[in-house]
């Protein structure tokens, strides 16, 4: 893990989305330190006030902080990140390694469900499953996670059905060495990396699709924070408060960003074709 | 002298689809009825061209692929007839040494990693001695102790084939595979691990399959000979045997390109029922055309071609 890190420090976007995800990270986790306004109390004097020293980012048009709101929000977002793509992640592996490994018609039965799937209007179907089940943060990860595994599934089975033919395997099978113990100890750890890659992009389009339920009053609900319920409120005084709909933006933008800049920086440690490549296969 | 292995008659038929659409497949005959055995103490040498068959066979042997037909006695045991469950204890009295060193090392992997795995998946000693028994195997194959933490991909060609060695003797195998071993390497080299695998044979009373595609390294270390072309042994014998009288045309012909370093080559076409070496034989006549020649000879020389008056 730290070899994988310093090789993407040396790497220039790597190095620029870790420049821009730390400092997000730093104020997820220190949200009440460095949040010096509660996100939720209203100030009825000073409502929708530009940007000041007391307030950096404005407040809303119940006299909220909206720094502090887009620094809790961010909790939510990192989130939402981390569990719908972990959720994601474990069960696109599953599938593609069951795939990839046993192939035949097991292969063909999973790879049709891949395809199926694939076919569901994403964001139509999580509007649907939220109309059924209480629009709450929790259902909202689960759903994105169980909408977005396809492309893992599909990456590790053609990953492992080029190292399942390498001879270390056939060494391990001589060994005597359970199909299971195989999978887990020698295929899958080198069929990996370009999950990683996936799994980093994947992060940036959670936050989006998060941010975007929001902003339509099905995801976060208020008074918690998220960036898209902040911009929510904003389109009704989008004329009058700039700030509203502005800082909130810039915090989505940045951070779909910053994982966008370390996918890519991945992507360059991982191929095997670049001098940077760390790890050889 | 006991056997340590006898197969008969092994088949292995691949198919190849030449695209998701098309119902017609072509079917490749990479094991056509090998029957063969290996002594106790003994190694048996097959030679041949490559897609002769003589990978597939190893594999086969070995059941990390399963053959179509056939059956493989191993110490008595037909192994065929048993599950993978049954047969995952039996593994530890066969190993395998493969051609390439670079994909046959595991790349995450350290040498006390790889080298240990078969010795604790099969209990030989416990997890506090086993870096000391690693230590030795590596001594025994010509490695010292500075190679013990060291990934794959810091040592050289010849370094890696001595862990894939270490990791394939570390059970104490009674058969010893070996696929190819030294093609990969310079030839410097490979007589350095030539010699290691006669060493180790003779340290350990090993039994050894050697499959190479050059007469010299089979000369250098088998005591039997079989050759193989596209699937079926055209002729099988002690080396003496082979070396000095060779019966079969393809061996002749791999005999002249190993002493004087060329040979003629015919055409190569296919033909149903022919003889399989039908297509490129400078003698065939009419016979061989329509009729597949069987092995046939004594115990210390056999045969399969009717020039050879025995028919």
């Amino acid at each position: 893990m730290m070899e994988v890190l310093k090789a993407l420090w040396k790497t220039s976007l790597g190095r620029a989305g870790i420049l821009i995800l730390l400092p997000m990270f730093f104020c997820a986790v220190f949200a009440p330190v460095i949040a010096f306004h509660s996100p939720y109390e209203p100030d009825i004097k000073n409502i929708l006030s530009p940007p000041s020293l007391s307030h950096p980012f404005g407040t809303d048009m119940l006299g909220r902080d909206v720094f502090s709101r887009v620094i809790y929000g961010s909790r939510i977002s990192l989130l939402v990140g981390f569990v719908s793509v972990g959720i994601s992640v474990v069960i696109g592996i599953l599938i593609g390694a069951i795939s990839g490994y046993y192939g035949g018609l097991l292969d063909n039965l999973l790879m049709r469900l891949v395809d199926l799937v694939l076919c569901f209007p994403t964001f139509f179907l999580i509007l649907a499953v939220i109309a059924f089940l209480e629009p709450s943060i929790w259902n909202i990860m689960v759903v994105i996670g169980l909408t977005n595994w396809m492309g893992v599934a599909r990456l590790v089975r053609a990953e492992i059905m080029s190292i399942k033919t390498k001879d270390f395997v056939l060494a391990a099978k001589a060994s005597g060495l359970s199909n299971l113990r195989i999978i887990f100890t020698h295929i899958l750890p080198n069929a990996l990396s370009p999950v990683y890659v996936v799994a980093t992009f994947g992060m940036g389009g959670a936050i989006l699709t998060e941010s975007a339920l929001s902003f339509l009053g099905i995801g976060v609900q208020p008074p918690t924070p998220s960036w898209g319920n902040i911009l929510t409120q904003a389109k009704e005084c989008v004329e009058v408060a700039w700030w509203l709909s502005l800082f909130p933006g810039l915090a989505i933008f940045f951070t779909v960003m910053g994982y966008n800049l370390i996918g890519e920086g991945l992507r360059d440690i991982f191929d095997p074709k670049k001098r940077l490549s760390v790890i050889r296969v | 002298m006991g056997e340590v292995l006898s197969v008969r008659e092994l088949s292995k038929t691949y198919e190849l689809k030449k695209s998701v659409f098309s119902i017609r497949s072509s079917k490749i005959r990479a094991l056509d009825k090998v029957s063969l055995k290996v002594n106790e103490h003994e190694t048996l040498g097959i030679v041949g061209e490559s897609g002769s068959g003589k990978s597939t066979l190893a594999r086969c042997v070995l059941l990390l692929e399963r053959p179509d037909l056939g059956e493989i006695h191993f110490c008595g045991v037909d192994l065929l007839k048993l599950k993978e469950k049954e047969l995952k204890p039996l593994r530890r009295w066969m190993q395998i040494v493969f051609q390439d060193p670079y994909s046959s090392l595991n790349p995450r992997k350290r040498v006390i990693d790889i080298v240990s795995e078969p010795i604790l998946n099969f209990n030989l000693v416990d997890k506090g001695t086993v870096r000391e028994k690693v230590k030795d195997i590596l001594l025994s194959v010509g490695l010292d102790e500075s190679f013990v933490d060291k990934y794959p991909h810091e040592m050289s060609g010849g370094q890696r084939q001595r862990v894939a060695i270490a990791r394939a003797i570390c059970t104490e195998p009674s058969l010893l595979v070996a696929d190819e071993p030294v093609s990969s390497l310079d030839v410097s080299i490979q007589a350095q691990i030539l010699s290691l695998f006669l060493k180790i044979k003779e340290e350990r009373k090993l039994s050894m399959i050697f499959i190479s595609h050059d007469l010299n390294v089979i000369r250098f270390i088998s005591e039997r000979v079989m050759v193989m072309f596209k699937g079926k042994i055209v002729e099988e014998g002690e080396k003496e045997e082979i070396f000095s009288n060779p019966l079969h045309p393809y061996t002749r012909l791999l005999l002249d390109y190993s002493i004087r370093g060329r040979g003629r080559i015919r055409g190569d076409e296919d033909k149903e029922g022919a003889c399989v070496y039908y297509g490129r034989c400078e003698w065939r006549g009419k016979r061989c055309a329509n009729e597949a020649p069987l092995l046939y000879g004594t115990e210390n020389h056999r045969v399969a071609c009717f020039l050879e008056g025995t028919y």
